[in-house]
């Protein structure tokens, strides 16, 4: 692979990456929008599967950028409050929604919504019992170690 | 960005135990370019030339950038496995099939 198929690729990537985290962000903020900046458009270009929203005129001198400044990445990144090495798909800088499959985390929902009407996980009283059984937890220690004193 | 970025690049350059040249050479930049990185403030590297020095180096573009990690803590994978344990409780752990 030449460098530039390299380059070339790690900017899909990129692209992609970027695409996605902005289409998650969008979805966690219902009724807000990050906007497309010159440059961002210019990254996003990479990706196949970025639909601009006009389209590129003919005449359009900029081409797609190829090589950006590694500050503009990165304030890209902050913008989609994730990482730099998040976007590049660096193996240490996995974002918790790599961890699982669209089809284990549908599951894993699936399962947790049966769980929370079956078991009314919802009711107010729960949290209360929460910190009834902590208090009890934390008494049961000290009696534990007091016990061990005094045997001691 | 901070400049911690440029001491994480220096240390990493120390600890390959290569010359700064020889780590330039290797990432395709030249020892010029690579000393203007890591003593001008002012300068403003590519993507690429970041990425391949951080390569070069056996380390990743986020380490350089003092990014945090995503990892699940041990505090999280007992609640998890505690969580685990009252669902395989409640639902039988054999298969229900």
């Amino acid at each position: 692979m030449t460098e530039t198929d390299d380059r070339s690729a790690q900017m899909r990537v990129l692209a992609r990456r970027v695409r996605q985290r902005r289409a998650e962000w969008e979805r966690a903020h219902p009724g807000r929008r990050l906007p497309i900046t010159d440059t961002l458009s210019r990254i996003l270009e990479h990706d196949p599967e970025y639909t601009p929203l006009r389209p590129r005129r003919p005449t359009r001198v900029r081409p797609p950028l190829l090589n950006p400044g590694i500050f503009t990445v990165q304030a890209i990144a902050r913008d989609l409050h994730t990482t730099v090495g998040d976007l590049l798909g660096e193996p240490s800088a996995l974002h918790p929604v790599d961890v699982l499959s669209v089809s284990e985390r549908t599951l894993l929902r699936t399962a947790l919504e049966i769980l929370i009407t079956r078991f009314d996980l919802h009711d107010p009283d729960l949290s209360v019992g929460d910190q009834v059984e902590g208090t009890a937890r934390r008494d049961e220690t000290v009696v534990r170690a007091l016990a061990g004193r005094i045997d001691g | 960005m901070d400049d911690g970025w440029r001491g994480r690049l220096r240390d990493a350059i120390a600890a390959s135990g290569r010359k700064h040249s020889d780590v330039a050479y290797g990432a395709g930049v030249t020892p010029v370019t690579l000393s203007r990185i890591l003593n001008d403030e002012r300068s403003t590297p590519y993507l690429f030339t970041v990425y391949r020095l951080a390569r070069e180096l056996s380390v990743t573009v986020g380490w350089l950038l003092g990014e945090p990690e995503f990892r699940i803590g041990a505090a999280e994978r007992a609640e998890l496995r505690q969580a685990a344990k009252t669902i395989l409780a409640l639902t039988g752990e054999d298969d229900p099939r």
